[in-house]
């Protein structure tokens, strides 16, 4: 992951799991400053390890809106619930090429008992793999908040992803953060207690 | 000219009394103004010494961005070239490298938002020096517990639960507030021992804090425990770091004194990333008079995206409390002359309407309207000049006891001043232009309230005045 800030850039390593009952667990592996600071996302609640200072600390609701490791998803984009299948109702707007692909141009408005943060979702998905390849982000108030971009499609295991995505958000577009993920696999075995807040502090 | 200073003269030990009353109320009126001057200048100039002296300097070098947006982003590298440029400035004192932002302490459940304030501790002796604030005594329940048999009168026993858990930083003080100032030496060096705090200072490569005393009484720690520091570092980086308590510190300002911590610059440099960078550099000055000079002296030597900020841009609140302080004196000063000025054309009134047949008499037999006017300004004239030397005298003594010898206080007062941000002494301010100003104020004054008189005498009517 790579932060981009107009004074800076930033690139941290991690490695993370997510399982069925969507628990997710995060570790850090660099920089060296940084590594080992584990992240376990269990229902609602978000849990952070830091072996510097030997504290498993829960994210208190203060911190949500801040970037996670001070980059431009915030630790509510992570946390989020809400299904764009369930949550929304769907709109075909016509077809765009995004990095060469033709894209199906879908406009998601949410439901009135939804419980979801956006206003409105414009996805691009793909016609060939159904890929996420654009989406942009609005607030109640309809304005741009953030737009995801994703490119580079490439072959994990045994099916085709973008690997790279990168979020601009719409307030400053200085500023931005590009995920690029290096290999995935899919079905990996993990141990019953795997996602556990004892685990979080064995993780390497 | 010599035979109108005698006939003056005369007049004036004529009626003794009325001289007396006159020369008393300029008098007092020089007194009182240079007092009251000198002593709000004082607590002023002790409020600008505790808060910008003794803790942000008058002057930072920073990046330009810094004040705007306070953030470790906004930092700079601190070179030998650029002291040195900077030091040759005649007009700088001390200049200490610092890195300043905002983190999360906590001690178990307890956490609190702090100041960190990352000094050399060595070279910070020239600055804030925060060794001398440095915890010595404290009041612990404990402590009220031995001490309570030293007192024999049931009264000073209750007295002592007032100073629970009050912190110390020399013997003097406490003695003061306990009521042992004035105690046998035995007594005294027990009720030390019985309250006695061990702190220490840090060194250069110390991995310990130093804590405000209200911030570690909030957090319940004492020196030899250890707190976590959390907070974001240099470029975004997650810093969090565990360190051991060295020494408690109580600040003067009360708001400075819940939130402060300092730590070593190498440690905090590990601690946030910050790679050798710092965010301010604070400059003391000889002559603080000269600052605005000495500040743009300096910012011409300044490499590109670097600027220099004086203590009114950094602490615009205190700045306000300075000016507002000035702004009591003026009120002050002001109800001050309206009451002398009225009180000295009161006397002048009624010496002209009590001397109106003296002066008809002495025209009827030939002294000229002039010479009866200018005799009379020369005693006006000779009475202000006592009455100025004398009060400018007293003033003097004034000033030179207060200067020298503070008034401390203790107790209750002591706590109120110190909630104001003021630290609990009562200084005088050593001699300035204020001085001088008072002297002329004054004499001004009594000269346009001579105008008036001099005219009635310029005016006699003196058929009217001898029958009156």
């Amino acid at each position: 992951m790579t932060i981009v800030r107009p004074k800076y850039k930033r690139t941290l390593k991690f490695k993370s799991w997510v399982n069925k009952d969507k628990k997710s667990l995060a570790v850090i592996t660099a920089p060296a400053k940084e590594k080992g600071q584990s992240f376990l996302k269990e229902g609602k609640n978000l849990w952070n390890w830091n072996p510097t200072i030997h504290r498993l600390i829960k994210l208190p609701p203060s911190m949500m809106s801040q970037g996670w490791m001070g980059s431009d998803i915030s630790n509510d984009d992570i946390m989020k619930e809400f299904s764009l299948e369930k949550d929304y109702t769907h709109h075909l707007n016509g077809e765009e090429y995004i990095e060469g692909q033709k894209c199906w141009k879908i406009d998601l408005m949410p439901l009135a008992q939804a419980n979801v943060v956006w206003g409105k979702v414009i996805l691009w998905i793909s016609q060939k793999g159904f890929d996420q390849m654009k989406a942009e982000y609005y607030d109640e108030d309809l304005y741009l908040v953030k737009t995801h971009q994703a490119s580079q499609l490439q072959k994990f295991d045994d099916r085709t992803l973008p690997s790279i995505t990168v979020v601009i958000p719409a307030e400053d577009p200085d500023n931005q953060t590009r995920i690029q993920i290096d290999k995935m696999t899919f079905n990996h075995p993990t141990k019953a207690n795997f996602y556990t807040q004892q685990n979080m502090k064995r993780l390497k | 000219m010599r035979e109108l200073f005698k006939l003056a003269w005369r007049n004036l030990w004529r009626n003794k009394h009325r001289t007396w009353i006159t020369l008393a109320s300029i008098f007092f009126g020089v007194v009182f103004s240079i007092g009251m001057s000198s002593l709000t200048k004082g607590i002023i100039g002790n409020l600008i010494i505790e808060n910008i002296e003794s803790y942000s300097g008058y002057l930072q070098l920073q990046n330009e961005d810094y004040i705007d947006e306070p953030s470790l982003d906004n930092c700079f590298t601190y070179t030998k070239q650029l002291h040195k440029a900077l030091t040759k400035n005649a007009n700088i004192r001390a200049a200490v490298p610092r890195i300043e932002t905002f983190a999360l302490a906590s001690n178990g459940n307890r956490s609190q938002g702090v100041r960190v304030t990352a000094i050399s501790p060595t070279q910070e002796k020239k600055m804030a020096n925060p060794e001398r604030f440095l915890v010595r005594y404290r009041l612990t329940q404990q402590a009220l517990a031995l001490l309570k048999p030293l007192f024999k009168e049931e009264q000073k026993r209750k007295d002592l639960a007032l100073y629970i858990d009050h912190s110390y930083t020399n013997s003097q003080q406490m003695l003061a507030d306990i009521g042992l100032r004035k105690a046998p030496l035995a007594l005294q060096k027990k009720a030390l021992q019985a309250t006695l705090f061990h702190s220490n200072y840090l060194t250069e490569k110390d991995e310990g804090v130093l804590v405000s005393d209200a911030l570690a009484k909030h957090l319940q720690v004492l020196p030899g425990d250890s707190l976590i520091l959390m907070g974001q570092g240099y470029q975004g980086t997650n810093a969090a770091t565990l360190c051991p308590i060295r020494g408690i510190i109580k600040v003067t300002s009360p708001d400075l004194d819940r939130r402060l911590i300092y730590i070593p610059l190498a440690t905090a440099d590990h601690f946030l990333g910050m790679e050798g960078h710092i965010t301010s550099l604070s400059l003391n000055l000889d002559h603080p008079d000269r600052m605005e000079e000495t500040k743009q002296e300096l910012t011409a030597l300044l490499p590109q995206g670097m600027a220099i900020r004086d203590w009114k841009e950094l602490t615009p609140s205190l700045s306000q409390q300075a000016d507002e302080g000035e702004g009591e004196r003026f009120v002050i000063l002001f109800i001050l002359y309206i009451i002398l000025f009225f009180g000295i054309i009161g006397t002048l009134e009624m010496m002209i309407s009590e001397r109106k047949k003296e002066f008809g008499m002495l025209h009827a037999i030939g002294m000229r309207r002039e010479k009866i006017a200018k005799v009379f300004a020369t005693e006006i004239s000779l009475l202000t000049l006592i009455g100025l030397t004398l009060g400018a005298l007293a003033g003097a003594l004034v000033i030179v006891i207060g200067y020298y010898h503070p008034i401390p206080l203790h107790g209750q007062t002591a706590q109120a001043y110190s909630q104001m941000g003021y630290s609990p002494v009562i200084t005088f301010a050593w001699f300035n232009d204020y001085y001088w100003h008072q002297l002329l104020t004054i004499a001004l004054m009594v000269i346009v309230a001579t105008i008036q008189p001099v005219r009635h005498i310029l005016q006699l009517d003196t058929l009217k005045s001898l029958h009156s």
